[in-house]
């Protein structure tokens, strides 16, 4: 086979030709969640984050922290929705949608669409564009409800995804040049930083109390404005691939000097699934 | 809340003795008969060793509060105040999502690891299981 | 899959972002994909690989006048994507076509 085609498309905010999400009652989740009065991702997805905080010191200032750097990011890309410089203070004075999350730390409800080609490294060559190659990649699922999480404090799916991408791509988190970590709402990037093996356990919030994961930091990350600034259709995924491949390409926005290696970390679900794709730009 | 306007369980053959237990005031668990775990949601086989020898017992109906958010965007059917929205770990080792009642539904009521207990709520045909402060 | 042996070749999204009340959902896979066979300097029918979620991949290939000989609906969620892309590879890396 030569060349795979990955789409995507969502009318997430528009709702054209959308079909309707229809809520079955007799599935797992339907008997033992859905009762309990959960209405959307920020009710669920966020459910975990209570506890992380209080086992980490995370604070809510520290969630803010993230909306706060990717708006930084945002205002470098002309094609995000929101650009306008956040203060920690807008953030935390912010509707409440689901305590401790205000909207601001929650993802924007927009449309879009995106779409890769891949093909075999060696017909690579002959195309125009400079080649993106795959260097590792990893996939794993934990379970489609929140409440049957094993640990609030950590995804055993990212773990996973993530192990299997470094393992395969041979490289460690030093040799990282840049990082998508799919942020549906403020606390993703935290768990997503540890469970990535970049830092130990509740270390994650020294990466955003000391600037290292926004402009002009050593580990940019979620360079796009990310979910919370650039768009979000209902699944994210392909958006942080697409930066990823232009930050490979050298022609992000906020490009990143000399860039070797992306590292796109996906969530599906409330911590249900996870893929990483990790990228290059030399040939192997 | 609780009111009568939420979106009830369907039970299914697997889940029935669950729901039956919740109706006669009996939380439910099952558990290996073979490596002795407890295990939830039910399903007619142990999740750790695959085992069917499986058997139904009624949990004590101890708790402690595991995590939770306040919704302050009820959905249709679930009244107009903030609820908590919480996941229990029960004594016997799996955890639920559940409501927390008799209880100011606000982070100063609602402490992590608080002790709590099981308690009803009929609804129709249906009772779920919510779980207030121990002790009260 | 040995790491390198697999390229993105083509990359886009759709042509606006953010509100694109003029497009479907189909729709707007199909801008994405168009923009992306025009970044790689390909047409639909040069591809004989589809994967999408969030629409049927039977879906994807019909609109597009694709003929897949391999084909992936992994709907997991927003990670979809990542699990599309390590599919791709691994069916790329291991020559599932065997005709040119």
């Amino acid at each position: 086979m030569h060349h795979v085609l990955i789409t995507h498309g969502e009318s997430g905010r528009s709702r054209v030709g959308a079909s309707r999400f229809a809520r079955n009652m007799a599935s797992l989740q339907g008997q033992f969640e859905v009762p309990y009065g959960i209405g959307g991702p920020p009710t669920m997805f966020t459910i975990p984050t209570l506890r992380y905080m209080q086992t980490h010191g995370v604070t809510e200032e520290d969630l803010a922290r993230v909306a706060v750097v990717q708006r930084q990011w945002a205002a470098m890309n002309p094609r995000a929705s929101y650009r306008d410089p956040l203060s920690l203070d807008d953030v935390l004075n912010s509707e409440m949608i689901a305590w401790p999350f205000r909207k601001l730390m929650c993802c924007l409800v927009t449309d879009g669409g995106g779409a890769l080609i891949l093909t075999s490294a060696e017909r690579a060559r002959d195309f125009p564009q400079k080649p993106v190659y795959v260097l590792g990649t990893g996939e794993s699922t934990e379970t489609p409800m929140i409440s049957q999480m094993e640990d609030f404090t950590s995804s055993r799916a990212f773990r996973v995804s993530g192990a299997l991408a470094f393992k395969e791509a041979g490289i460690r988190q030093a040799d990282v040049d840049h990082l998508m970590i799919y942020d549906a709402f403020a606390h993703l990037p935290l768990y997503g930083l540890e469970d990535l093996g970049f830092c130990e356990p509740g270390e994650a919030k020294h990466f955003y109390r000391d600037g290292l994961t926004a402009p002009g930091g050593k580990l940019p990350l979620n360079t796009n404005g990310g979910g919370l600034s650039y768009m979000h259709s209902g699944m994210y995924g392909m958006y942080a691939l697409q930066e990823g491949v232009r930050q490979m390409r050298g022609i992000a926005p906020a490009q990143v000097e000399g860039a070797k290696i992306s590292v796109c970390h996906g969530v599906g679900g409330m911590f249900a699934a996870s893929g990483t794709v990790i990228f290059g730009n030399e040939a192997v | 809340m609780p009111n009568d306007q939420r979106p009830l369980p369907t039970p299914t053959p697997e889940t029935a003795h669950f729901w039956e237990g919740c109706k006669a005031g009996e939380l439910r668990l099952q558990r290996c008969t073979g490596c002795d775990g407890s295990y939830f949601p039910p399903r007619p086989f142990c999740p750790a060793c695959g085992s069917r020898d499986v058997e139904v017992y009624a949990a004590s109906g101890k708790a402690s509060l595991y995590s939770y958010v306040i919704n302050h965007r009820p959905p249709p059917g679930f009244g107009s105040d903030p609820y908590a929205i919480a996941v229990v770990t029960l004594a016997e080792g799996p955890r639920m999502m559940t409501n927390i009642v008799e209880s100011p539904q606000t982070p100063e009521a609602l402490k992590l690891d608080m002790p709590l207990t099981v308690t009803f709520e009929a609804f129709g045909e249906i009772a779920l299981p919510f779980f207030k402060p121990a002790g009260v | 899959m040995k790491p390198g042996s697999v390229a993105v070749v083509g990359a886009a999204e759709t042509t606006r972002m953010g509100k694109i009340p003029e497009l479907s959902v189909i729709g707007l896979h199909a801008d994405a994909a168009l923009n992306a066979l025009a970044d790689a300097g390909l047409k639909p029918c040069d591809i004989d690989g589809v994967a999408t979620a969030g629409e049927n991949p039977t879906a994807i290939a019909h609109y597009l006048g694709i003929t897949p000989k391999w084909v992936d609906g992994t709907a997991v969620g927003g990670c979809s994507f990542m699990l599309h892309v390590r599919h791709a590879a691994a069916a790329i890396a291991s020559g599932l076509c065997t005709t040119c």
